[in-house]
Order: structure tokens, then sequence, then C-alpha cells
């Protein structure tokens, strides 16, 4: 098979989990641990590609790798998040299983990314293009179903790659995305970014 | 590694190279005008510390790669990630970097420009300029358009600036583009009607910038004694402006509109406004190098990085097991 677990992933979410989730069990805790972080690394990597080529038109090592540094907070904010899910839910599950499976699960955001790199490259007049896609909502519409696609992953992972029951797979997904949303949110009230636009004087 | 895997390494690495040979800053000239030095200049700029995409490094070389000789990096209701884009421009040679912090609340954004520390978003606006004021800073109504009005038109004589040019002219065109009372044409009669009231303000264009290429993709020609902050918040307090519309119109302070009516700066001295230089391949091997990384961009994440033997051998084990 040519595709990666993101893309195969993305076509069959639950059945590809399934597999993935048995492969792993029978991985080693080290060889987990090699493939969370190589999956953690495509994703930098990929984020490091779509704000250079979107912002330059170009893949800028300089740029590619400060990308991957500032960005940095988002997949430990998701590793935290995971870990209370893990420590609730999953207690049985090694942590490297946890982390290998949830990283595998973000193709939907990479497809995004590289379609949004796409109108930079391709069309003679990206700017044109994107405020087009911006005024007819297509953007919009598009980062939703990234998103949607995304939690469809998550509850994928913990049903079929996890095998939790379809109560607590739902109680996990709520959680993560709980956790992960108010630590951002939590960093934007604590620098006063939204109080003062909410009416708070 | 598989094959296909490989090949789009291949294809980032060509990219990379293309990105090293073409993606650096356009050379900067010293261009002067009645005796000042003209900067352009960006004073409406975020980082990824609140909602824009790049680190304030990212955002220093970006600025010099769109041939800015100063911006003001503005955060909402910050002011560290300015000091962290400062230091590190210092340190590199990049652009001038003027601290700054966009002062947002639901009733108006206020460009502070020239503090070191932060100005609280609470209170009215009159307290929040005095406290700009003090720090020796300038204070700029951000995107005026008429919904801030009722909080900008009281304290107009406080106010020592406001965003003429923005990108939302790129957009707007007449239209309310985000239905909310969003419109480039209010922003410039805001600073057209103060101008027959009689309250000179200093114009300013700015990008607003938060993602993409556009940094200073509208922006300020600033007429200053150097490139100092020093010098150029002095201009700003001074009205030493020019800020250039879509048609070509000119805002700013009369004499240097005119002057620069008579004697434009031309692309030959390297002042480049409205540009979308950075999507612009400078030729066929840029174009190729592009579409490279962009090819090598899916394969990275597409294509398994096991051989056919890896994948069956694993498999093998996994039902052995």
């Amino acid at each position: 098979m040519i595709w990666s677990d993101d893309v195969a992933l993305l076509r069959h979410p639950f059945a590809r989990y399934a597999a993935v989730g048995a492969a792993r069990c029978a991985a080693s805790p080290n060889g987990a641990l090699r493939s969370a972080a190589t999956r953690v690394t495509i994703v930098m990597v990929t984020l490091g590609l779509f704000v250079s080529i979107s912002t330059t038109g170009r893949v800028v090592p300089a740029q590619v790798a400060g990308t991957m540094i500032a960005w940095l907070f988002a997949p430990l904010l998701q590793s935290i998040a995971l870990l209370v899910v893990g420590r609730v839910f999953l207690n049985d599950v090694p942590r490297a299983r946890l982390f290998d499976l949830y990283f595998a699960g973000h193709g939907s955001w990479l497809l995004f990314m590289w379609v949004a790199s796409g109108i930079v490259v391709v069309p003679p007049n990206p700017t044109a293009i994107f405020f087009f896609l911006l005024a007819k909502g297509i953007a919009p519409a598009l980062f939703v179903i990234t998103f949607v696609w995304g939690i469809v992953l998550n509850v994928a992972m913990f049903r079929a790659g996890l095998g939790l029951s379809r109560g607590k797979t739902a109680l996990a997904t709520a959680l993560f995305y709980v956790l992960f949303i108010g630590q951002v949110v939590g960093y934007y009230l604590a620098s006063d970014a939204i109080q003062p636009q909410m009416g708070v004087r | 590694m598989s094959r296909a895997f490989r090949v789009s390494l291949a294809l980032l690495a060509l990219a990379a190279l293309g990105g090293l040979l073409e993606g650096g800053a356009p050379p900067r000239r010293v261009v002067t005008r009645l005796g000042h030095r003209v900067l352009e200049a960006d004073f409406h700029v975020h980082t990824r510390f609140s909602d824009g995409f790049l680190s304030p490094f990212d955002v220093v070389l970006h600025a010099r790669r769109n041939g800015l000789d100063a911006l003001a990096v503005t955060e909402h209701n910050l002011v560290y990630p300015a000091k962290m884009a400062r230091w590190f421009s210092r340190l590199v040679g990049g652009p001038t970097v003027v601290i700054g912090e966009e002062v947002t609340t639901d009733r108006f954004h206020l460009i502070a420009v020239g503090v070191e520390e932060r100005v609280s978003p609470y209170g009215e606006l009159g307290t929040i300029i005095a406290a700009v004021h003090r720090q020796g800073g300038v204070a700029i109504a951000a995107h005026p358009v008429r919904r801030f009005w009722p909080a900008f038109e009281p304290a107009i004589d406080e106010l020592d600036g406001a965003e003429v040019m923005h990108p939302l002219a790129l957009t707007s065109g007449g239209r309310d583009t985000r239905g909310q009372g969003w419109r480039w044409e209010e922003m410039r009669d805001f600073t057209l009607r103060a101008k027959e009231g009689g309250h000179h303000l200093t114009a300013i264009g700015s990008s607003d910038y938060h993602f993409f290429n556009g940094l200073g993709v509208t922006r300020t020609l600033v007429f200053a004694r150097d490139d100092s902050e020093a010098a150029i918040l002095e201009a700003l307090r001074q009205h030493h402006t020019v800020v250039r519309d879509l048609q070509g119109n000119l805002y700013g302070d009369d004499t240097l509109v005119a002057e620069m009516t008579a004697h434009p700066i031309t692309d030959a001295e390297q002042v480049e406004s409205g540009a979308d230089r950075g999507y612009r391949p400078r030729g066929l091997v840029d174009r190729l190098t592009r579409i490279a990384g962009w090819l090598g961009m899916l394969g990275l994440f597409a294509f398994t990085r096991r051989t056919r033997q890896e994948t069956r051998e694993t498999r093998e084990t996994r039902e052995r097991d």
C-alpha cells in the first residue's frame, strides 16, 4: 500500500483505527514512542511548510524551522489534554501507544494545510482567490469540515483504536476538547485579550 | 524508507534550496525627500502570541523580505512579543522595531506605538491615551470604522493619528464585507472629517498583519531624520507621514503630499507599496521549486514511510503474536 496511515485513516477512520490500534498493541514501547515522535515531526514539518508557503510562496528553511518552534505549544497542549484523558479513561494503555494513535489522526488538518498552500502556489492571483473563498464562505466551510473531520478521527481512535465503549468514547472526546480548547482560551484570558472585548471595564 | 516518501523528501530538499536562493530580502536603498529619510513602515502587526501565524522573530524576517524599514509589533493588550521582536531585529540587523500594543476593547481599538510597558485596556479612551503619552508613546486610532466613532470623536484632540489605509480597502469597495460596519471608506472618512474640523491627525497606513503574505501591503511613508525609534516617533508626532490609497490618492502632511506628488518615489528607489511580491515567482526555477515544495508537502504525509517489505514483516509479526 502506498498511502500513509494519515490518509488511510481519513478514508476509513474506524476500520483503519482498529487495524492501527492492533498493530500498536504488538509494537514494543520503544517502537510506539519512535512512531509517535515521527508522527509529531511530520505534523510540525507540514505546519512549517504551510506557514512558509502561505507567507512567502516558497519553502524557506528558516521560516519552516521558526514555525516548528513557535507552534510547538500546539502538540504540547494536545499532549497535556491527552494525558489527562488517558489517566481518566485509559489508565492501562501505555502512553506511547496513546500518543502514537492520536498523532496518526491529524490527516484532516494536514490535508487542509496542503490545499490552502496550493492556493498560493498554483493560481496566478492567489490574493484574489483567497478573498473570493473568504467572501463566498468556502474557506470558513472548509475549516469547519476539517475541524469536524478531526473530531470524527478522535472518536474513531477512542472507539476502534482503543476499544472504549460508546459512552466513554463520547466522554473522552468531550473531555479532550474541553481541556485542549480550555488551555487556549485560558491563555487569552490570562493575557487580557478577551475580557475587554466582551465589555468588561 | 519507501520510494514515494524518498521522492517527496527530494522534492522538499529542492524546494528548500530554491527558498534559500530566492527567499532572501531585497536590498534597501536610502531614499530622501526634503532633507528627511523616507522610511516604509507598518505600525500594526500581530504575531503568534495573539491571533497571528508568525513568531515575533519570523515577523522581523518577513518585514525585511517585504521591504519594510520599520514596524511596530502591536499585540492585543500585550507588549512582550514586541520586545522579543525588537531584541531579535537588533541581533540580526533587521528593520527598526518600535514597541507597540493594540489596546483592544469592545468600543475601540487603539494602536499605542513607542510604549515600553503594557497599557491597560480598562478605562475610558481619554485615560488610555493619557497613559500612552505618559510613556512617550503615540496614540493612533486603529481601523476607525463608523462603529468606533462614538468613542474616538470625543477624544479626537488627544489622538495623534488614525489609520487611513488598511487591507479592508482591498476587499470592501464600498461593501460592508463583515456585515458589522467594517468598511474602508468609513476609516478614510474619519480622517477626512477630522481634517475638515481642524483636527490634525497623522495619516497611517497599516496592514493589520495576522497571516499570509500581507505584511506591509498597505504601509506608511515616514519622513524622519533617521531610522531610529526616537526619530520615527518624533516624525509621527509631527505628522510627517504620507499614505497612498489604491486609487493613488495621497493623505498626510500637505507639504509632504505636494512633494510626493511632484517627485514620487520610484520602484528603482526600492520603495514599493501594495505589492503581492511574495507570491510572484521570480522566474521559471522559482516557480518550479515552489511547486516541488507543494508536492513534497503532500508526499510527506500522504505516502507511507515504510517499504513493502517492512509493511509485510510488521503484518506477519502481528499475525504471529
